[in-house]
């Protein structure tokens, strides 16, 4: 079968998978087969595409924090916000093949393999780097050096590096093997907390190489206005991987006021992103990185993570649905009516939709 | 025979209490004044009085009465050298006539109206100008609140429409009635006062009739904001939480009769059509209405109410008080004598100037605040002694600035433009350690420091620990009292003689001559601070700033 | 000071049982910790781990079997035995520009007046502790002064003195240059010239000016309780070097002195956005001095007459929204209480399984406000404010004290 022109101005939703609590994190597996997801539910969900087949695998004590597969073999890897880690062989078992009780002194909140998949590599609120063995869980190494919570991490396409983006907005480059810290980033526009703040707000979020290595865009949202509401701009910070300088700064059209909490490189190096919105409906933002604005956006609703299916056409949004009892106060709501609210997986075909094919 | 009847009856009593026993005046010419005298005498029965204040009291009390301000040292000296029999009612006049008189009654009425809210879309700058300039002239006070009530934008009253406040017309309600007809009805909103009989929901919704079709427009061409009214076809409807019966009204002054609302013809319910954003002008405009009979001669709450406020505004508290707590139960201090103010306000037109005239000619206003020998504890509604009055925010501001000498120098402050906005709330908590750049926001300080809060009646001066703190250390004080070439630390320190230097210091800041004692104490102050002698007299200064006398109006 | 006073307590039995209860009336003092915007329930008070609306976080074991908090109270939940919570709070207004005033009034039933403040309030009822402090101090992040609006109908001076950012206004302190004889100089002067227009007038008006300067004085002599250079840097790690902490610090300061009512304000609890990152970060700052001032207070014999109450407007919705935050939800959330004829260990309150609702009727803001009056031995049915003629309700009539958490 021929793959498709990759056109996202022509990007469809093309599959739905509905889910009835809300999932933060949604991957599809290295042959595009499955999709794993987590959110609230503590459970972690596959979904076979081919036989639209679901299971959940149970073991987390709560919000599951955090997905990614072995490049590899098939496993999967989660996280929670309890600092424990399992891995799963998602294909044959309901049971996981291991478990890591402390990963983190609180959450764990990024977790990736690295190119080889010998390395598992977990970070989160003890701002310490943990380096696992994916065969059995045993802690390879610690990397120190980040001052707060570290909310993302990624792997450089040569295998070679690892990046890792905290809440004070410090993205620290790492060599991956004998694992010392080469160099720091800074991404500081992604932290704000002003003089009458109780909290740091906002950090680096998202973490993204483009194919060729050349740039990494770091994600997340600038000049939040409070420590409550947490409203900011939605903002990509892109940096010239060979200088460590910041080659541009983008933005979003719409109204969007929650961080970047996923961004990908396609391979024609547009780059996209999603981001939240309080009550209403937030969007899929493309650029061409050398534009500050995006070349093209698609609503949709509040979107927490991206995955780019191995054909690389197709991208994976797990998506904010409201249970319709949103805003303040329960006048007129009572325990039957009152559900929670939900999601959606929506996978985005990026090109034209060919004749007479429905949505969803 | 009558003429020998009157010898036999009355004797040798004197004409006030001749009056009295007759029950109406003696004389045609006799001017309000002695009429006012005539009725505090009666109602205090056989009881000494005060004395007549002393020369510089006087001229203290009417100089911040008229104009706002303490007189100057000059000013003292002069008047207490003058030995014209007639000097008092010169100084009345001359007052009245002054420069400052409408600046200073325009503060004084702005507060009691507006309270220090400001409110609606007239900026305050208009609103001012429009008292100002009717203060200048020959200010008649029905027609400045007919004005207030009735401001449409049709004209110049636009200005006068800041009374009203924004579209809420139950806050205009409360406020013209408690402003205007002395009746604070808030209680009366949802049923019948609770403990003032003859305060009723309907004296409430019956106001409140007149003014539920005001609503804001705009001038297209203008773009400026206008009240103007819609059609009021029908009855207001309202019912009490207690029983919750219907009930329902059309506009009625609390003591008039309902107003009938006039039915028209479809298509003829409009006097002019609507033009350039603001909409057709009905026929029937309750609002004007309104304004027209609250401010009638016939409307004796309207007439009594004026006069307890401005008696009130002289002083220090009304013939009935709380001021807006006229009613039966509330009796006032001197029943005829706020009766005889109201009629005779307006048989003179409600002439302002010509009232507060009268009321300072009197005995009773002119009387001493010390109390009369050998009396410990006077009553101060019986009015044989005067009541001190706190001094306003601005009043005290500025006798603070001419008593130190630095007015010239704050008035002169010029604001840069490019400056940052002077950090206000920073001055008090310490943050901001700039002094403020301007008159204004002097003045501004003083307002948040010695005022009510925005919204509540300036009706007395209660003294708050803030308010100590802030006049013994706030750094504006401090400040001024430095001296600065022309000041009066600066001149006193220039002078030689401790008696000279008493007698400088006591003109300016208590506008009046030190008593032999006060002379003593300055002089022996200044021999045991001889080596800072400069920084002592600022001391004295201090401590007559701080001391009751300079806070009072007295 | 009202804390070495405090000593007197144990020997109530030797004094005149009048003079005693005097004593105790006079030493009832009250600590409001106000988390303004809403903190939220899921995430302190009450975590329902199993709820399908929980948040991330752990729920841990408490001093009382059986109770849990969230593991974001951690040193609170070490002393639950020692405060009452009410997890059934049921309050009527979902805003935060009508709510805060109303839960700060107590929503008595519209009079058509505006009530005072809590703090104002128990300053008119109960007056000083000490008769040389102001009664009601209030500390805040941002702005201080005399904030007279908290006094409502009520006389201005009931208002509060607002210590912005935990400073006293800067006129409690002398100008630069003028020292403590010089003020005391200047002072006698001042007095001097007041003596002499005293003498011949009616002495009331010239005394309540007098007296505000003696107040003024005083306040300033005693200016040092304000002070928060000289707490102990032990104490201050135990509260928390963040605002909340060290206003809370120096809220237990004020109270020692004698201060009878201390509002102590928290800002930017109303995390629409990002609650639970947003949480994990604030409530430990609620959790740390809230449970320290709660062991001091113990630990000095106060508690037993200081109430403590932290609370917000409302709680916060269940429903997580798109930016992972949670909306206002007064329909069920909870507050915590303590000391002052509060039990110790009451954890109240039946709500449906997912604690979004109140199984039956909840307690609203009237109920609070009669329980906290009647444990400050104010008779909150049968006190009244007088204002213009009128006899008004200090709580709202329909409501009464909430005894499941009253001694």
């Amino acid at each position: 079968m021929s793959v498709p022109p990759l056109d996202v101005t022509k990007a469809w939703p093309s599959l739905e998978l509905e889910h009835g609590r809300q999932l933060f994190r949604a991957q599809f597996s290295p042959d595009g087969h499955w999709v794993a997801a987590g959110g609230q539910d503590k459970l972690v969900h596959v979904w076979e595409l081919e036989k639209n087949e679901k299971k959940s695998l149970d073991g987390h004590k709560t919000w599951v924090s955090s997905l990614v597969f072995h490049p590899k073999e098939k496993k999967l890897f989660s996280a929670d916000y309890q600092g424990v880690i399992r891995c799963w062989n998602y294909e044959k078992s309901d049971k996981p093949v291991w478990t890591i009780d402390e990963a983190d002194g609180d959450n764990v909140r990024a977790l990736v393999v690295t190119a080889d998949g010998k390395y598992l590599i977990s970070a989160g609120d003890d701002a310490v780097i943990k380096v696992w063995q994916t065969r059995n869980g045993k802690l390879a190494t610690k990397l120190e050096g980040h001052q707060e919570c570290i909310f993302s991490l990624a792997v450089s396409p040569d295998g070679k590096h690892l990046v890792s983006g905290d809440l004070y907005g410090s993205v620290r480059q790492w060599s991956i093997g004998d694992w010392k810290q080469i160099r720091e980033l800074d991404a500081k526009l992604l932290h704000t907390r002003k003089e009458n703040f109780i909290a740091d707000v906002g950090g680096v979020r998202s973490l993204a190489f483009s194919g060729d290595g050349k740039l990494l865009a770091v994600g997340g949202m600038k000049e939040a206005k409070s420590n409550a509401f947490c409203p900011g701009k939605p903002t990509v910070l892109i940096f010239d991987w060979a200088t460590g300088k910041v080659k541009n700064e983008l933005k979003i059209k719409g109204k969007s006021d929650g961080p970047f909490n996923a961004l990908r490189f396609l391979e024609d190096n547009t780059l996209v992103g999603h981001t939240e919105i309080l009550h209403t409906a937030s969007e899929l933002t493309f650029w061409k990185i050398d534009q500050p604005e995006p070349m093209h956006s698609i609503k949709n609703g509040s979107g927490y993570d991206l995955s780019l299916h191995p054909d690389k056409r197709q991208l994976l949004v797990p998506t904010y649905v409201p249970g319709g009892s949103s805003g303040n106060g329960g006048r007129g709501k009572t325990p039957e009516n009152y559900l929670s609210n939900t999601s959606v997986l929506r996978i985005f075909s990026l090109f034209a939709k060919p004749e007479g094919k429905k949505e969803g | 025979m009558l003429k020998n009847l009157f010898d036999i009856l009355l004797g040798n009593m004197p004409w006030f209490a001749m009056s009295l026993v007759l029950g109406f005046p003696l004389s045609g010419e006799q001017g309000l004044h002695n009429r006012i005298d005539d009725l505090v005498w009666a109602k205090a029965g056989d009881v000494p009085f005060a004395e007549t204040a002393d020369d510089a009291g006087f001229l203290r009390r009417v100089t911040l009465d008229l104009s706002g301000n303490i007189p100057t040292a000059g000013e003292v000296s002069e008047f207490l050298a003058d030995k014209s029999k007639g000097k008092r009612k010169e100084l009345i006049d001359r007052l009245i006539a002054g420069d400052q008189f409408a600046a200073h009654w325009t503060e004084r009425f702005s507060v009691m109206l507006l309270e220090r809210l400001d409110q609606g879309k007239v900026p305050k700058g208009e609103w001012v100008k429009f008292l100002k300039q009717t203060l200048r002239k020959k200010p008649l006070w029905d027609v400045m609140i007919r004005q207030m009530i009735e401001a449409n934008g049709q004209g110049v009253d636009r200005p006068a429409m800041k009374f009203l406040g924004t579209v809420d017309h139950h806050a205009m309600t409360e406020n013209i009635a408690r402003l205007l007809l002395g009746m604070d009805l808030t209680c009366a909103k949802c049923h019948d006062h609770p403990s003032v009989n003859e305060w009723k929901q309907a004296h409430y919704w019956g106001l409140f009739a007149y003014l539920n079709q005001t609503k804001q427009a705009t001038h297209k061409k203008e773009e400026k904001v206008y009240l103007v009214e819609g059609l009021a076809g029908k009855k207001v409807e309202f019912e009490s939480v207690f029983d919750l019966e219907k009930m329902s009204t059309g506009p009625r002054l609390p003591n008039g009769a309902e107003v009938e609302i006039p039915q028209f013809e479809k298509g003829e319910e409009y006097e002019k059509p609507a033009e350039d954003g603001l909409p057709a002008v009905p026929k029937f405009r309750p609002r004007e209405r309104l304004a027209k009979d609250l401010t009638a001669k016939e409307n004796e709450l309207f007439s009594r109410n004026s006069v307890n406020r401005i008696w009130f505004l002289l002083m220090g508290r009304g013939l009935s008080h709380p001021l807006d707590q006229m009613h039966g139960k509330n009796s006032p201090s001197h029943p005829k004598l706020l009766e005889l103010l109201a009629g005779e306000f307006v048989s003179h037109g409600f002439d302002l100037k010509w009232l507060l005239r009268e009321i300072m000619l009197s005995e009773t206003y002119q009387r001493s605040s010390r109390l009369p020998e050998g009396v410990t504890k006077v009553e101060p509604a019986s009015y044989r002694v005067t009541s001190p009055k706190g001094l306003t925010p601005e009043q005290l501001l500025r006798a603070v600035l001419r008593a130190t000498g630095n007015t010239k120098h704050a008035k002169a402050l010029k604001v840069d433009p490019e400056a940052e906005k002077f950090d206000r709330k920073g001055y008090f908590t310490g943050s901001n350690v700039e002094l403020p750049p301007s008159l204004a926001e002097m003045e501004a300080i003083f307002i948040q420091t010695f005022g009510r809060p925005p919204g509540e009646a300036e009706v007395d001066f209660s003294p708050g620990v803030n308010k100590s703190l802030f006049l013994m250390n706030d750094r504006l004080i401090e400040h001024w009292l430095k001296p600065r070439a022309g000041n009066l630390i600066d001149r006193l320190s220039k002078m030689d003689a401790p008696d000279a230097m008493a007698k400088e210091m006591y003109l300016a800041v208590l506008s009046r001559l030190p008593e032999k004692e006060e002379a003593i104490w300055i002089a022996d102050y200044l021999a045991r601070n001889e080596p800072r002698r400069t920084a002592a007299l600022g001391d004295l200064a201090w401590a007559l700033l701080n001391s009751a006398e300079f806070m009072f109006n007295h | 000071m009202l804390g070495n006073l405090g000593g007197l307590v144990g020997f109530g039995s030797l004094l005149h049982p009048s003079i005693a209860k005097q004593i105790e009336e006079k030493q009832k003092q009250v600590c409001l910790i106000w988390l303004d915007g809403g903190i939220s329930q899921y995430e302190s008070w009450h975590p329902l781990p199993e709820s399908k609306f929980a948040g991330p976080f752990r729920s841990i074991k408490t001093s009382i079997p059986g109770i849990h908090f969230s593991e974001l109270l951690p040193n609170t939940a070490k002393i639950a035995h020692k405060i009452s919570v009410i997890r059934t709070m049921a309050t009527k207004d979902p805003n935060h520009s009508t709510g805060v005033p109303r839960m700060q009034r107590g929503d008595p039933l519209d009079r058509g007046v505006d009530y005072p403040y809590l703090g104002s309030a128990v300053a008119k009822l109960l007056g000083p502790a000490e008769p040389e402090l102001p009664p009601y101090v209030w500390i805040k992040p941002g702005n201080g002064g005399f904030i007279h609006r908290e006094a409502g109908f009520l006389d201005a001076r009931y208002g509060a003195l607002a210590l912005g950012d935990g400073r006293p206004p800067v006129h409690i302190h002398r100008p630069d240059g003028v020292t403590a004889e010089l003020d005391a100089a200047r002072n006698a002067l001042r007095q001097k010239a007041n003596e002499r227009f005293r003498a011949y007038r009616n002495t009331s008006d010239v005394d309540a000016y007098e007296t505000s300067y003696d107040m003024a004085r005083k306040l300033m002599a005693r200016k040092e309780i304000f002070d928060d250079e000289k707490l102990d840097p032990k104490d201050r790690e135990r509260y928390g070097l963040h605002p909340l902490g060290r206003h809370v610090l120096q809220a237990r300061q004020l109270l020692e002195a004698g201060v009878r009512f201390v509002k102590v304000n928290s800002y930017h609890w109303d995390t629409h956005g990002d609650n639970f990152n947003m949480s994990q970060r604030l409530v430990p700052q609620a959790d740390q001095p809230f449970a320290a001032l709660i062991n001091d207070l113990d630990d000095r014999g106060m508690l037993d007459n200081t109430l403590v109450v932290m609370m917000s407007e409302f709680g916060r919705t269940p429903l997580i929204n798109s930016r992972l935050g949670r909306d206002h939800w007064p329909d069920c959330w909870s507050i915590a209480l303590a000391g002052c004829g509060i039990k110790r260990g009451a954890i109240i309150g039946d709500t449906t399984k997912d604690g979004a609702f109140v199984n039956g009727e909840g307690y609203d803001v009237g109920h609070l406000f009669h329980t906290i009056f009647s444990v400050l031995g104010i008779q909150s049915h049968r006190q009244k404010y007088r204002h213009k003629g009128q006899k008004l309700s200090i709580a709202n009539d329909d409501c009464e004290p909430i005894k499941e958490v009253m001694l």
